[in-house]
C-alpha cells in the first residue's frame, strides 16, 4: 500500500466513513477534516508509521496529496536515516 | 420587568436510564443505578490488589452515539450534556423554532469537567512517557460541553458555566431562571452533566473518606442517606438539562408546559471549606422562598442535598427543621442520590428534573435502603418505597457545595 492510500484509509478509519467516500475529495476540508480533525489524523498516521511531523509541515498540509508527499518524505527520511 | 418563567423541556441520561421517561419510571418504582464496579475498573491504575468500588454508572453504550473523531474531541461529561440537552430541546420544539432557538444561552454546571480526559493526559505523560492526546486540552476544558451545546444545537445566546462544587448546576439554573425573569434572555437550555467515575477521581474521593463501600448483602443499598447505618457517598454521572422560557413566549410557540421555575437562593457559608453550616443552608432557602414569594407551608415536598454523610445529613435536617418551623416534620423529604448517586456538579440539575417527574407523576420519590434513622435524622424522609398517588403542587431542590455555596431552587405546577 502506497502512502496516498495509506493515509485515507487511516482518515476513512478515524471519520468511521467507506474509504470509498473518500476518493473524489482530495481537500481534507471537503472530506469532512476540519482543522482539529487534521491534527488527530496527523497524531494517528505518526504512531501507525513510527514517524513524527515537523510542526512547520502541519500549517502546509491542506489535502490529502499534501499529505501523502509528507508522509513519503518522512518514510523516506527515517529509512536512510544512519 | 419580572416575567413568569417555565420549563419546557427535560433531558436526562444517568444510571436510572438514558431518557426522562425511563428516569421517571425508575423513580416511580423505586429502582436504583447504583451498582458495584466491575473487578477491572481500578486495573492497571493502582498498585497492589485492585480496590472494590461502588457507583452509579450509566448503562449500555453512551458512546455509540457518536463516532470516530468525536469519540477523541467529546469527553463522557459532554457526550452526556449533548443527549440530555438534545432531549430537552426535541421536547420543547425549540430547534424548530428558529428565532427562539438562535438567542436562547447554554448555562450549564459541572464540578470535575472532562475528568476522564485529564485523567488520560496525565496517564500519557507520566504513566507512557508519551505526548498528551492533540484534543486533551478540548476534551479536558470544563466549558467543553456549552460550546458543544451551542454548536451542535444552534444556540447562540450566552454561554456560560458554571463550577461550584456539587451546587453547579442547581447555581446554573437558577441563573438561567432569574436573567429570563429580569428579561436579559428569552430562553435558555440550562442544567448539568457530570463525567466522574473515573479511576482517579474515585481514588481522590475516596482518599477524603468520604465513599461508601461497596454493602455486604446488596450492592445497590451502598448509599443510605439519613440512616444511622449510612456509609457515606456513592459518586454517580450523567446530565441533566432543561429548556427555560418565559411563559409569553412559551404559550406563544404552543410548547406545552411542564413546570414553573418559582424561586432561587443562593448563599456562601462563609466558615469551612467542607463542613456545612446550618446558617448558611438554612439562608439559601429562606432566600429561595422570598424570591417565590412562598412560606414553608406551600412547600409539599423536598429533594434534600442528602448525601448520606453523617455531619452533611445532620446538618441539612437542622437546616430544614429551622426554616420550616412546626411544618418540618409534615413536609415530605427524601434523597434521590440514594438511586442515581452523586452527580456532583450535576446533581442539582438532575434532582430538580427528579422533582419534575414526581410532580408530573404524582409520587414523592423515595431514599431507598433507608434503615433506621439516624436519631438526629427525625424529618418525614420518604423512605423505601415511593409514596404513589401524592400531589406535588410545588417542590423545593436542596443543592449544598464543598467550598460552603449552597443552592436552592423551587418549582412547581404551572397555573395560569
Amino acid at each position: 500500500m502506497n502512502a496516498a492510500q495509506t493515509v485515507r484509509r487511516l482518515a476513512a478509519e478515524r471519520l468511521e466513513v467507506p474509504a470509498a467516500r473518500l476518493d473524489a475529495a482530495n481537500s481534507l476540508r471537503d472530506a469532512g477534516i476540519d482543522s482539529l480533525a487534521a491534527i488527530d489524523l496527523i497524531v494517528a498516521i505518526e504512531e501507525r508509521l513510527s514517524i513524527s511531523f515537523p510542526e512547520c509541515d502541519l500549517e502546509s498540509i491542506r489535502s490529502f496529496d499534501d499529505l501523502a508527499a509528507a508522509v513519503e518524505r518522512l518514510l523516506a527520511e527515517k529509512h536512510t536515516a544512519p | 420587568m419580572n416575567r413568569r418563567v417555565v420549563v419546557t423541556g427535560c433531558g436526562v441520561i444517568c444510571a436510572l436510564g438514558g431518557n426522562t421517561q425511563n428516569f421517571s419510571q425508575a423513580l416511580a418504582s423505586g429502582r436504583s443505578g447504583v451498582q458495584a464496579l466491575d473487578t477491572h475498573f481500578f486495573a492497571g491504575r493502582v498498585r497492589g490488589a485492585s480496590p472494590r468500588g461502588v457507583a452509579a454508572r450509566i448503562g449500555g453504550d453512551a458512546a455509540g452515539q457518536f463516532h470516530g473523531y468525536e469519540l477523541e474531541l467529546l469527553d463522557p461529561v459532554s457526550r452526556y450534556a449533548l443527549i440530555a440537552g438534545r432531549e430537552a430541546c426535541d421536547g420543547s420544539g425549540l430547534l424548530s423554532d428558529p428565532v427562539q432557538n438562535s438567542d436562547a444561552g447554554v448555562y450549564i454546571g459541572t464540578g470535575m469537567g472532562g475528568a476522564s480526559s485529564v485523567e488520560r493526559a496525565y496517564a500519557d505523560m507520566f504513566g507512557l512517557g508519551a505526548a498528551p492526546r492533540p484534543l486533551a486540552i478540548l476534551s479536558a476544558m470544563n466549558n467543553a460541553a456549552a460550546g458543544h451545546l451551542s454548536i451542535r444545537l444552534g444556540l447562540k445566546g450566552p454561554n456560560f458555566t458554571y463550577s461550584c462544587a456539587c451546587a453547579s448546576s442547581a447555581v446554573a439554573i437558577g441563573e438561567a431562571f432569574h436573567a429570563i425573569r429580569c428579561g436579559r434572555l428569552d430562553c435558555a437550555l440550562a442544567g448539568g452533566a457530570e463525567a466522574c467515575i473515573v479511576a482517579g477521581v474515585m481514588r481522590a474521593w475516596d482518599s477524603l473518606r468520604v465513599l461508601a463501600p461497596v454493602h455486604s448483602t446488596c450492592a445497590a443499598a451502598s448509599c443510605r442517606p439519613f440512616s444511622a447505618d449510612r456509609a457515606g457517598i456513592v459518586l454517580g454521572e450523567g446530565a441533566a438539562m432543561l429548556v427555560l422560557e418565559d411563559v409569553e413566549s412559551a404559550e406563544h410557540r404552543g410548547t406545552p408546559i411542564l413546570a414553573e421555575m418559582l424561586g432561587y437562593g443562593a448563599t456562601a457559608d462563609a466558615c469551612h471549606i467542607t463542613n456545612p453550616s446550618v446558617d448558611g443552608q438554612a439562608r439559601a432557602m429562606y432566600a429561595a422562598l422570598a424570591d417565590a414569594g412562598l412560606d414553608p407551608a406551600d412547600i409539599d415536598y423536598v429533594n434534600a442535598h442528602g448525601t448520606a454523610t453523617r455531619i452533611g445529613d445532620v446538618c441539612e435536617t437542622l437546616a430544614i427543621k429551622r426554616v420550616f418551623g412546626e411544618r418540618a416534620h409534615d413536609t415530605p423529604v427524601s434523597s434521590t442520590k440514594s438511586v442515581h448517586g452523586h452527580l456532583l456538579g450535576a446533581a442539582g440539575a438532575l434532582e430538580f428534573a427528579a422533582c419534575l417527574q414526581s410532580m408530573r407523576g404524582n409520587f414523592l420519590p423515595a431514599t431507598m435502603h433507608l434503615g433506621e434513622h439516624d436519631p438526629d435524622c427525625d424529618l418525614d424522609y420518604v423512605g423505601n418505597a415511593p409514596r404513589l398517588g401524592v400531589p406535588i403542587r410545588r417542590f423545593m431542590s436542596n443543592s449544598f457545595a464543598f467550598g460552603g455555596s449552597n443552592a436552592v431552587l423551587i418549582g412547581g405546577e404551572f397555573r395560569r
